[in-house]
């Protein structure tokens, strides 16, 4: 095998599949990502098993091959070269990468002993979107996602069509995003359907695709596959149920507030310096209705109370939430002005953006 | 040979051909899913993931195949399905796993909907805050308390008994539930009521899974099992329990038992595990006092937002002794009252409405069942009781029978001692009340006469 590629490709090629690289004692080869060619295209692969990513380098083969090539040493070596021209070869197992004046042999692996990435048919495409509207649903939805694995069902984003929508939702137990997206081309490979992609996919999701138009999504009953012309990323699903999350948004709400995006997020970062241990501030609604007071405190910091003016219907109140919840509500929408609906002091909170029906987010409060 | 034998074998020989962390990473979690049709000769082998199906329908298929056939001639051709469960996600080394969210904040309050924790069975609601102690229970809260702080060390098993409606399972799910909140998720809990087990056994013997059964039951660290009492004299689901039991118990996982009776009440239970049972801590729970049933009634008002007059309040707690869960019947039976009069409830509904919860059971007893029901208990004559014997072992038989006569069908004392032997009515009076006496010190004592009254109501 011998290429010459452009550095810069090079390092856009590896920023892609870095996301698959996997840590597996029992197979050191996830460590390394696959070169191959198939006829004048250069590819990247990696996986950890979970996931695989694929990316296509523009570059010029000279001669065809592939090599299993170790990531971390690969990477540094690029990320540190001054020259252009990047020519890689091999010879046995041993890479050698050469500029006009570096040159450099790395140990690879057996390039044949590289898992086998799955496929999806063609058949089992369901969906075509604008890659902007993809990855902003994803973006709106996964930072309410579990982080941690606890519990496996909720540990990543919900993905269901049903009708001419999809809704795409999150949620750790304590909050929830649900972004419903109308605008993609249907491909009808199923019609209801209702999957989990694991958090670490659905990043990957977000972290590539940054050149291409559109996407096209495939799934089958366990494993999930989106492509663009040069990018590909195969991932399993989450084996699970994920909860009816639809009993949780609240049907109505006693109190409505409505109020500056921007100027909210500035009062509950402010907040959330003087807030305590447990992340607690006060929202609430004082006698003359014409302000919602952030207000947080702590006995070792002292106190302090952000005025911001909103538009109001409903009732005053007062409710304890854990500022990361409302900030990151507040930060999923996108419009200059948001509605706030409230219940009661132990009951949901629901965060919508004024005049844009598509991204609803709920939080619990603290218990007072 | 049934199929995970088969597969054991094959594994076997394939380990010897193929590296190991080949095998560990691509064959460690298959398994085998039998012919798919009995004629045809094509097996289903199952992997977890699409990776593993890949790679080794590439590279494993002609081993695999042929050792196959040398089990089961009858074997042809092999399909790899992929078998959707959590193996997959075992296969990734545990240190590429994302850590728990160390900072969870306690006081959080979950989404409401998404509150039943399908791994743990556990209820959230159920939670140490809600759980009223009084004298009736505070034994048995100190030693759950302590069985949170000391998982599986310091009282094992923690055995929970007491009466219908006054709070086991409440006090056992807290427990979980705390040892969950506590243990930030490291532990695994598991909570399963008895039928569960029962079933789950059954399910294990008749569809020849006893090993799925065991690994589900021997992957949590503390178990809890309500209402033990249904597994006596069921002999596999004895069995098996008993081994789960020791299995628990090596390992210094904590288990938590509830029942309506003591270990040593259970009739029928193996007496090699009422002895396990018993080794652990065993605490009961009474009926609560009046200030404990005063307290509950006015939480419960707090939690349900209504406002009752103190007076109905009180009357409601003096009145219903013997059940929480009939306390909060009858508190919900009068608010609802109240809200649909629009209005305080008058006294004779509020006495029909108690009467009703509290007076359900002893419509059809006789005296004569007493009678009968306390001497079979006791496995003495019924002659006896009612004659003028004074042996022993009648004595206390026929002082807890004009007990349970004044108790239970409030008959007359003359009328009682008539009855037992023609006694004198100051007889009657004095052993009703020594009996009411002992039962506040004696609890063996306090037990039979549940049991006894247990079977006079099945009558």
């Amino acid at each position: 095998m011998k290429l010459i590629i452009l550095r810069t490709n090079l390092i856009e090629a590896l920023n892609v599949v870095q996301g698959g690289i996997g840590e597996n004692a029992n197979l050191p080869i996830l460590k390394s990502f696959l070169v191959r060619t198939d006829g004048g295209r250069i590819t990247f692969v990696s996986t950890n098993l979970e996931l695989a990513v694929e990316c296509a380098v523009p570059g010029k083969v000279v001669e065809s091959g592939k090599a299993a090539i170790p990531f971390s040493i690969f990477n540094s070596i690029i990320k540190n070269l001054t020259s252009e021209r990047v020519t890689i070869g091999d010879g046995g197992n041993k890479v050698t990468i050469t500029t006009d004046n570096y040159e450099a042999v790395v140990q690879g692996q057996d390039p044949n002993d590289f898992p086998i990435i799955p496929s999806l048919a063609e058949e089992n495409e369901i969906f075509k979107i604008k890659t902007k509207e993809f990855k902003d649903a994803v973006s709106s939805v996964i930072s309410s996602a579990q982080y941690s694995e606890i519990r496996p069902e909720i540990s990543g984003v919900l993905l269901s069509m049903g009708g001419d929508a999809m809704n795409l939702v999150a949620t750790d137990g304590f909050r929830l995003a649900e972004k419903t997206v109308t605008d993609f081309e249907d491909k009808g490979a199923a019609s209801d359907v209702a999957v989990i992609i694991p958090l670490r996919t659905a990043n990957e999701f977000l972290r590539i695709f940054n050149s291409a138009e559109t996407v096209d999504v495939f799934l089958d009953q366990n494993q999930v596959l989106v492509k663009s012309d040069g990018e590909k990323v195969i991932s399993r699903l989450i084996d699970g149920k994920f909860p009816d999350y639809k009993a949780v948004i609240p049907k109505e709400t006693k109190t409505e507030v409505i109020a500056d995006r921007q100027e909210l997020i500035n009062a509950v970062k402010l907040a959330s310096s003087f807030s305590g241990k447990s992340n607690d501030i006060t929202i609430r609604i004082g006698d003359n209705k014409k302000f919602l007071e952030v207000y947080s405190a702590d006995t070792a910091i002292g106190e302090n109370s952000y005025k911001v003016p909103v538009k109001l219907s409903g009732e005053k109140f007062s409710v304890i939430f854990n500022w990361r919840y409302i900030l990151d509500g507040l930060k999923v929408h996108k419009t200059p002005n948001v509605s706030i609906g409230f219940n009661s002091p132990d009951k949901p909170v629901i965060i919508r953006g004024e005049g844009d029906k598509t991204i609803v987010y709920v939080a619990m409060p603290i218990k007072g | 040979m049934n199929p995970q034998d088969i597969w054991q074998t094959v594994l076997g020989d394939i380990e010897l051909q193929i590296s190991r962390p080949n095998f560990l990473t691509w064959l460690k979690n298959s398994q085998f899913l039998g012919k798919a049709d009995k004629d045809d000769g094509v097996a289903l082998v199952g992997l977890p993931n699409n990776f593993a199906k890949e790679w080794v329908k590439s590279r494993y298929h002609k081993i695999i195949l042929g050792s196959l056939r040398n089990v089961d001639g009858s074997i042809k051709n092999i399909d790899y399905v992929v078998v959707g469960n959590n193996a997959a996600s075992q296969i990734v080394s545990a240190a590429r796993r994302i850590k728990s969210e160390a900072e969870a904040v306690e006081p959080q309050a979950p989404l409401i909907e998404l509150k039943v924790d399908p791994k743990t069975n556990l209820n959230p609601r159920y939670d140490f805050k809600t759980f009223i102690v009084g004298s009736s229970n505070e034994m048995a809260y100190a030693a759950a308390q302590a069985v949170v702080r000391d998982v599986g060390k310091k009282y094992n098993p923690l055995f929970v008994y007491g009466g219908v409606g006054l709070g086991k399972t409440h006090l056992i799910q807290a427990t979980g539930n705390e040892i969950m909140a506590a243990y930030k998720n490291r532990v695994s809990v598991l909570y399963v009521s008895s039928e569960k087990f029962i079933n789950d056994v059954v399910w294990a013997i008749r569809n020849k899974r006893m090993d799925d059964m065991k690994k589900k039951y021997r992957d949590i660290d503390v178990l809890i099992i309500d209402d033990i009492q249904f597994i006596a004299g069921k002999a596999a689901t004895e069995q098996e329990f008993f081994y789960t039991f020791n299995a628990f118990y090596e390992n210094n996982k904590q288990i938590i038992i509830s029942s309506d009776r003591p270990p040593s009440a259970i009739p029928t239970l193996e007496e090699r595990l009422r002895s396990r049972f018993e080794g652990g801590m065993t605490v009961d729970i009474v009926y609560p006092d009046y200030e404990t049933r005063l307290a509950i009634l006015k939480t419960k008002m707090k939690e349900n937002n209504v406002v009752l007059d103190e007076k109905i309040v009180e009357l409601v707690a003096a009145r219903v002794q013997k059940n929480i869960r009939e306390l909060e019947g009858v508190l919900n039976k009068i608010t609802f009252y109240e809200q649909y009069k629009k209005g305080r409830i008058d006294d004779k509904k509020l006495d029909e409405i108690i009467n009703e919860a509290v007076q359900v059971t002893p419509k059809n007893i006789t005296p004569n069942d007493i009678v009968k029901t306390v001497a079979e208990f006791f496995e003495v004559p019924t002659a006896d009781m009612t004659q003028r014997s004074r042996k022993q072992e009648v004595v206390e038989p026929r002082q807890i029978a004009m007990y349970l006569m004044r108790d239970v069908l409030k008959m007359s004392y003359p009328h009682i001692g008539d009855r037992l032997g023609k006694r004198d009515h100051t007889t009657a009076i004095h052993a009703c009340e020594k009996i009411t006496r002992e039962i506040g010190e004696n609890p063996a004592l306090n037990q039979k006469i549940l049991l006894i009254k247990e079977r006079l109501y099945k009558m």
